[in-house]
């Protein structure tokens, strides 16, 4: 099989199903509890836009918010918070960015 | 992916991006004070663009330290990585992983479908695809 044979292997196989949701496959169930724990970072960024927040990395439950990433940080490490992740909650309005680094 | 950064001290863990359009491994400055880094004595600083924006990144070498995802904090792989600190800071993800320090220590495996990425030994790419025979 020749590699134009392969694209056309490929571009029958997944065009007409390109959305948001994927193929099913082995993959299905990590893509459901994937979109669930973004489903909870997205509720968590409506209600606290601009805040630095500490998402539990297992569920993305927010744990702690603060304005500053400085004061964030003071707090998890003064109250021995653990298995969270720091980021900032971006407003929904917020331009997406590309071109990163 | 979930990351701290060691230096005199240990960062808290945060949100990076896995970002092979980078040439670097990159932080958000407060990530420095955070880790006790010392950006006075950097290795380097050039000024790059990035989102549009051309900052001064001062590069030091440090630790990066790789959390499970599993939640536990205890569970993690370390190594030495050459990591560069932008002067100002717009992603809401405070590091980015990118070619030096991350891709090339690392084979990584990502799908959009299932919204994860496997990292696994740099060998790991040779013995799936036979290269480097």
């Amino acid at each position: 099989m020749g590699w134009n044979d392969v694209l056309t292997s490929i571009r029958q196989k997944y065009a007409p199903r390109v959305s948001d949701s994927p193929p099913e496959g082995p993959t299905t169930a990590a893509h459901t509890e994937a979109k669930q724990r973004n489903e909870a970072l997205r509720t968590a960024y409506q209600e606290l836009a601009g805040q630095w927040i500490a998402v539990d990395r297992v569920t993305g439950a927010v744990r702690a918010a603060k304005p500053t990433p400085y004061d964030l940080s003071a707090y998890l490490k003064e109250n021995q918070i653990r298995g969270v992740d720091v980021l900032r909650a971006t407003d929904p309005s917020e331009p997406e960015l590309v071109g990163l680094g | 992916m979930s990351v701290r950064l060691v230096d005199h001290d240990l960062s808290s863990p945060v949100k990076a991006l896995v970002d092979s359009g980078s040439e670097h491994v990159l932080a958000a400055p407060w990530l420095a004070a955070d880790a006790g880094a010392d950006l006075s004595s950097c290795k380097y600083e050039i000024d790059l663009g990035i989102g549009g924006a051309n900052p001064t990144v001062k590069f030091v070498d440090m630790t990066l330290r790789l959390q499970h995802p599993g939640g536990n904090d205890d569970h993690y792989i370390e190594w030495e990585c050459e990591v560069g600190f932008p002067s100002t800071w717009r992603p809401p993800w405070p590091v980015l992983l990118g070619q030096h320090g991350f891709f090339d220590r690392f084979t990584i495996d990502m799908h959009r479908g299932a919204r994860l990425v496997y990292v696994d030994e740099w060998d790991v790419f040779d013995q799936r695809h036979g290269t480097g025979r």
